[in-house]
């Protein structure tokens, strides 16, 4: 593994990520128990080319009864389903695109956390710069 | 909407903050003793006040200097942080905002000497702070979510146990009266009208950091110590830990630390994260717990 290529990584991630959409919309688990914890796995195996063969890297994840993702491994198929450091990294990390979404169509709200609010004398000296600019 | 959802407000460090208490008011005797120690906390700790701790190294020259066990404290955490990003997150680095213009006066304007600063190496033995040269300290990365526990801490001593602290939009969160947790959104960086998110705290603190509040010109207050300009490859980081701090603690290490090093962040301060790449991607951790507008 090399050669381990972040880029297919990132492409097979957004594949499984996908595929766990479709499958909390599609394939919506039959019990309805109220505990969070995993109920069932999925995964799907990336393969890539590399100089001496192909490489075969296989993403697992957990997902709860809401289809929620609650846990990824990545892992080398063909050194038997075992990971190497860097994966173990990857797995710690998802890539996600975020959209976000109007502050003012959210209910239920409590608090908005957010970036520090600056103070009257930090905005009203910015006037006098952007006129330097 | 009634009094009480309205919280106590008031300034200080600088910013705006909010004590919740759910369904209560906070008494007059309670928000004296906040205000009290938010005012010490600063005079103490602020690298806009001269008299500052803070600030007494400024021209001091090369040696070891006695430190408050609090400042020693708030030092050591720093000195864990710049561990964690390999010397990038350091506290040391106050002239630079100085030079840079992010100074007392508010001045904004970069001046010609900031090429030539260089950044102070100090290292802490106990309460013995080591210098090489004079530094101004700003602990701007983390300080807020010490002082959010301290004033928690307050709360707790006075008899109050529902309630939720937000010092400019750092949150510490015990429950609500029934026992249901806080419901925060997460603001998107940059976009102070759309939510990355949702979180619900439960005795958990969050920290939000972008670098988009604090700009002036082609510069912000996260700052690279040798380059000397500013860190754009992240736009902002999210963070949940079990108080104020250890969550302020690893939005600001999160900032400077490779990839790979993510996860080590996140298991020195028990963090669960976002981060919000410059490319419009956002990384976030497995024991990310809560939802995503995606």
């Amino acid at each position: 593994m090399a050669l381990f290529n972040k880029r297919n990584l990132v492409i097979g991630i957004l594949v499984v990520l996908v595929a766990a959409l479709a499958y909390r919309y599609v394939v919506k688990p039959e019990t309805e128990e109220a505990d969070s914890a995993f109920v069932r796995e999925v995964s799907t195996i990336a393969s890539f080319e590399v100089p001496d063969g192909t490489d075969k890297v296989r993403f697992t994840l957990g997902l709860d009864d809401d289809g929620r993702v609650i846990s990824v491994k990545t892992t080398d198929v063909l050194a038997g389903d075992t990971a190497d450091e860097h994966m173990v990294e990857f797995s710690n990390n998802l890539l996600v695109m975020i959209q976000g979404k109007k502050l003012s169509e959210l209910t239920n709200i409590d608090r908005v956390g957010t970036s520090s609010l600056t103070t009257k004398a930090f905005n009203s000296s910015l006037p006098a710069l952007k006129a330097q600019i | 909407m009634e009094d009480k959802s309205a919280g106590f407000q008031f300034t200080g460090i600088g910013t705006s903050w909010c004590v919740l208490i759910d369904g209560e008011v906070l008494d007059k005797d309670t928000r004296e003793k906040i205000l009290d120690y938010v005012q010490v906390f600063d005079n103490r700790f602020s690298r806009f006040i001269n008299t500052s701790e803070a600030s007494s190294f400024r021209n001091s020259p090369a040696g070891k200097y006695p430190l408050s066990s609090e400042f020693a404290l708030i030092l050591k955490r720093a000195d864990e942080l710049r561990e964690l990003t390999s010397g990038l997150s350091d506290p040391a680095v106050g002239a630079l905002l100085e030079l840079a213009g992010y100074d007392s006066d508010y001045s904004m304007s970069p001046k010609a000497d900031l090429k030539n600063f260089v950044l102070p190496k100090w290292q802490l033995d106990g309460e013995t702070l080591e210098l090489d040269r004079g530094a101004v300290f700003d602990i701007g990365g983390m300080g807020k979510g010490y002082l959010i526990d301290k004033i928690a801490e307050i709360l707790e001593k006075n008899g109050y146990r529902h309630y939720m602290v937000d010092g400019g939009g750092d949150i510490f969160a015990t429950t609500k009266s029934d026992g249901s947790p806080w419901r925060v959104a997460i603001e998107y960086p940059g976009k102070p009208d759309m939510a990355a998110g949702v979180v619900e705290l439960k005795n958990q603190g969050l920290a939000v950091s972008d670098t988009f509040r604090r700009r002036w010109g082609n510069w912000h207050h996260i700052v690279h110590p040798v380059l000397k300009t500013p860190v754009e490859s992240v736009l902002g980081v999210a963070a949940v830990s079990g108080n104020a701090w250890d969550a302020d603690s690893a939005t600001s290490a999160l900032f400077f630390a490779d990839e790979d090093k993510y996860s080590a962040v996140a298991d020195a301060f028990g963090a669960s994260y976002l981060v919000f790449k410059s490319d419009g991607r956002t990384r976030v951790s497995k024991n990310w717990k809560g939802e995503l507008f995606v």
